[in-house]
């Protein structure tokens, strides 16, 4: 292994050099290298997204079927199907994809409205009752008549001025308590974990009172954090940043077979870490908060997720019979988990489900408070994976069906986040043809989500853009629609007019991506509630989360037939209600242990064994739906 | 009180597909019950047996079968006359395979002119395959429609991603059309919405649901076509409601148990026996799930295959 030789690569157009050794695989020497490069197959070669030119040099590259004809001659390769056989030069083509920016903002406490445009009596309301706890205490000065030991003095305390029995005292904490008591005269903070009875920190006395916690959503593709201040409920800091990991490949599955590569796990964990701790220093910074003084922070996640944070190979998630390691990881500390700028915090985490129903359910189950009501609920999360549960106090019942990226702007040329600069809804005129649309903040457009793409679909759709299989009418004089190497484009708008310098369209493979996701979630919900003997209709209130954007207009969900047929009335968007539930944990000790009970309480139904399933998921992929009796209203907007 | 022989109730029937026209024509489907349920109700027209015909000599079919038309199998009119005249065929469907650049060179125009000179020649309606990539389908199949407007031909085939061009076609020169699908009622369902909305009449459409033969998967053909049956005439579900032609003659006559000789196989018998008895319960399995055309090629399977159905109807 000493004479194996090494060469170097220099990446374009950043001119970085590394040095690899012979036959090393060209995609992760520019993942090595520090760059992005689009793959959502996870570098298996069957996406064709890590193009990348070879300016000089000796590249063994497996033939494929992404790459002929004039790209052969001018040097393109697949870089995941590529191996490094000399010094080289290699040019990586500019990533199409705006990276998003990170979201900043002080959230205003309402009593009526805590979350957007929701009031408490649909959510669970926030009852502060922390049990993370940070008090002050005074700790008896020895004597040579009364000479215990420091700590046998502090444990006194505890009993004499808060009531606390046998408290245990960690030897990280123990190190600092001879001197931090004698600087202080005596006198110091104390942070205490009462459900574990543990001292977490001890402090000088003279700090603020005031304590923090996170609370972290763990998607498969949107990392989402709020700094929150435990006293008040306050959410002093908010960030949302994509998932790093989608670099790896875009979907669970994809991650899983990443991560049973060498190396793998740890460099999927090690990318979620990073981009935590990024998100974690920038709200301390901005906020002015000590890091001392964050005492908590409660993770909720999807199973695939929590594995990948935690280190634990997901491998079996994805083979028959499809079983976690665990649904509830052990609550460790901050450090050894690696994550940094934050020290002798507590890292609570969300009990799952089941292999492909994780803790970003139950806490969404927690927050829209489903658990504790009579009326019949359908929970519908639109993430990566979509997730369902239906039910009552009585009984809850859930499945999963994978739905893929393109409601977050994955799998999407043109998909973002709903960000500052996504087009949010859109209308299309049916003389012209021409597209309007509305973009958060403000604004020139630089990408789509997925409000604006269900928009965009069922637009399309009715003003006969497109026919009932998603595949562009040409047939029509319709200038927007553009055709390059076999390719139609549907644009929205053009280069001049946008935020990036591109057009921002749609393509004929997007609208595909969009239908196979919206036929997955429908399928899902169909099978779901036959598996209970239930009609749609007797369903009271259906409640969608997600991160598509406020702003989705259910009615055209429902023309592109992926939610069900039924009064729009009954329909409430609430966001991303994984991260909420993870704030009211953070809050309440009593949601936190409830958070358990409801995960046992789901039972999970296994979609991916259900022929029905994927029967409906073929009838799924047209518009609204094969069966268009299920439509009736859907008539009401289409004249073919 | 009398024994009453309890009768199912049926909501849908499946559409009447014309094939050919005056002294040529036959008519196909039309019944309101499940495959000779005769008991039930009317079984209408009676399932049309194609015979196939090849624009050239077939290469890949065993002697014994090819021995029955040597005499015409350069020559596509008197074979299609012989299938009709001495083996009693009730539709002749005509392969083009020349039309594929890797057997042949025939133009969409003389594939059209072939279609022509048969069908004019012949008193029994024509169904017409192109077995070629899905491009060359639509531009020969407009011509072959074009010269051959207003015959009631039954052009095969068109899928989701070719559907247009060839429907429009179709329309304007007044033939009829195979929608293909993968073995999959709800893409069957697709196209039939796909095809109707651009106008093509519902009882222009006849179903090729891609069967195959004994031992290949038959099973699973079978109960396609039973779901598409049921959802037909029980539920009276429009899109499903097209006749069911099966194309299967190609997928026995290239398995091995109609081509391994009795040397090799002993046990397996008589090798042109085997082939008879491979079509002919092929064939059977698929009338009983439902079709209403049925492609095939020996004689003495077609002429099973009619008596049992004569004897069934």
């Amino acid at each position: 292994m000493l004479d194996k030789k090494h060469f170097s690569v220099k990446l374009l157009p950043s001119e970085k050099i590394i040095k690899v050794p012979q036959n090393y695989n060209l995609r992760q020497a520019i993942l090595d290298g520090g760059i992005d490069i689009e793959s959502a197959c996870g570098g298996v070669g069957t996406c064709g997204r890590c193009k990348v030119q070879v300016k000089s040099g000796r590249i063994y590259s497996k033939r494929n079927k992404f790459i002929k004809g004039k790209e052969k001659e001018d040097g393109y390769v697949l870089s995941c199907l590529s191996k490094v056989r000399s010094d080289a030069v290699i040019f990586i083509l500019e990533k199409k994809k705006v990276r998003a920016k990170i979201e900043e903002g002080k959230f205003e406490i309402d009593k009526n409205k805590i979350y957007s445009g929701i009031n408490t009596d649909e959510l669970a309301a926030v009852e502060i009752k922390p049990w993370i706890i940070k008090e002050r205490i005074n700790v008896e000065k020895p004597t040579l008549d009364y000479n215990t030991s420091d700590l046998y003095r502090l444990n006194k305390s505890l009993k004499t001025t808060l009531n606390l029995n046998d408290v245990l005292v960690p030897l990280n904490v123990i190190k600092k308590l001879p001197h931090l008591l004698r600087e202080n005269n005596w006198e110091i903070a104390i942070t205490l974990d009462k459900s574990a009875n543990t001292m977490i920190n001890i402090q000088p006395h003279n700090k603020e009172k005031k304590c923090f916690g996170f609370a972290l959503d763990i998607g498969t593709t949107t990392l989402v954090l709020q700094l929150v201040d435990l006293e008040t409920g306050e959410i002093i800091g908010y960030a949302s940043e994509y998932n790093p990991q989608i670099r790896f490949g875009e979907d669970i599955i994809n991650r899983i077979v990443y991560s049973t590569k060498s190396g793998g796990l740890n460099r999927l964990r090690e990318a979620v870490i990073g981009s935590i701790n990024d998100m974690i220093l920038r709200l301390l910074t901005n906020s002015n908060i000590d890091e001392e003084d964050v005492v908590s922070m409660v993770i909720a996640g999807n199973s695939t997720m929590m594995h990948l944070f935690y280190g634990v190979p997901p491998k079996f998630i994805r083979e028959m019979p499809y079983v976690t390691v665990t649904n509830k990881f052990l609550n460790t500390c901050v450090d050894e988990l690696g994550l940094k700028y934050i020290k002798n915090v507590k890292v609570y985490n969300i009990e799952g489900v089941a292999s492909y129903l994780g803790g970003d359910i139950t806490s969404g189950v927690l927050a829209v408070n489903m658990s504790k009501r009579e009326e019949l609920t359908l929970f519908i999360d639109l993430g990566t994976n979509g997730e369902l549960v239906v039910g009552n106090c009585e009984w809850m019942m859930g499945c999963s069906c994978s739905a893929g990226p393109a409601f977050e702007g994955g799998g999407v040329r043109c998909g973002i986040r709903a960000i500052d600069g996504a087009i949010e809804k859109v209308f299309i005129d049916q003389s012209t043809y021409k597209c309007f649309f509305k973009v958060i903040g403000g604004g020139e457009p630089i990408g789509i989500c997925g409000s604006g793409l269900i928009d965009l679909i069922g637009e399309m759709f009715l003003k006969g853009v497109i026919d009932r299989k998603g595949k562009f009418n040409t047939d029509i004089e319709n200038p927007y629609l553009k055709c390059t190497d076999n390719d139609y484009r549907y644009i929205i708008t053009n280069a001049e007019n946008s935020g990036t310098g591109e057009d921002i369209f749609i393509s004929e493979v997007d609208i595909d991506n969009l239908i196979r996701a919206k036929a997955a979630v429908y399928s899902g919900i169909k099978t779901l509630l036959e598996d209970v003997e239930l009609k749609i209709i007797d369903i009271d209130k259906v409640y969608v989360a997600g991160g598509l954007g406020k702003n989705i207009n259910i009615q055209n969900a429902i023309i592109i037939g992926m939610l069900p047929d039924i009064n729009t009335n009954k329909y409430v968007f609430l966001g991303n209600t994984s991260v909420k539930g993870a704030y009211l944990c953070l809050l309440s000790e009593d949601k936190y242990k409830y958070t358990s009970e409801i995960a046992k309480n789901i039972t999970y139904i296994e979609l991916s064994a259900s022929i029905k399933f994927m029967d409906r998921y073929i009838a799924g992929l047209f518009l609204p739906y094969t069966d268009l009796k299920e439509f009736p209203s859907v008539d009401l907007f289409y004249s073919p | 009180m009398n024994f009453q022989i309890p009768k199912d109730e049926y909501t849908g029937k499946i559409n009447t597909l014309k094939l050919g026209k005056d002294k040529t024509e036959v008519l196909v489907g039309g019944e309101s019950v499940l495959p000779f349920y005769s008991f039930d109700g009317e079984t209408s027209n009676k399932p049309a047996i194609a015979l196939d015909v090849f624009d050239m000599t077939p290469t890949n079919w065993p002697e014994y079968l090819l021995n029955y038309f040597k005499d015409v199998a350069d020559d596509p009119i008197k074979w299609a006359k012989k299938c009709i005249e001495e083996f009693g065929a009730d539709a002749i469907c005509l392969h083009l395979t020349k039309i594929n650049p890797e057997m042949g060179s025939m133009t969409p125009e003389e594939a059209g002119e072939l279609v022509k000179s048969i069908r004019e020649a012949i008193d029994k309606p024509l169904i017409v395959y192109a077995d070629a990539p899905l491009e060359i389908v639509a531009e020969v199949m407009k011509k072959v429609s074009e010269k051959n407007s207003e015959s009631n031909i039954l052009l095969g085939w068109v899928e989701e991603d070719n559907y247009k061009t060839l429907a429009a076609s179709t329309i304007g020169y007044k033939n009829n059309l195979i929608a293909l699908d993968p073995l999959d009622v709800n893409i069957a369902k697709q196209i039939n919405i796909l095809l109707t909305q651009l106008g093509l009449s519902a009882d222009r459409i006849a179903m090729d649901p891609s069967s195959s033969g004994l031992g290949y998967g038959i099973e699973y053909c079978f109960s396609a076509m039973e779901r598409l049956k049921i959802a037909a005439l029980l539920q009276d579900d429009k899109m499903t409601q097209m006749p069911i032609i099966n194309n299967i003659a190609a997928e026995i006559w290239k398995v091995k148990e109609v081509k391994e000789s009795e040397e090799a196989y002993p046990e397996w018998g008589n090798l042109e026996e085997r082939g008879i008895n491979w079509e002919t319960i092929s064939a059977m399995c698929m009338l009983l799930s439902g079709s209403n055309i049925i492609t095939m090629r020996h004689p003495k399977a077609v002429k099973l295959i009619k008596e049992i159905i004569s004897e069934l109807l």
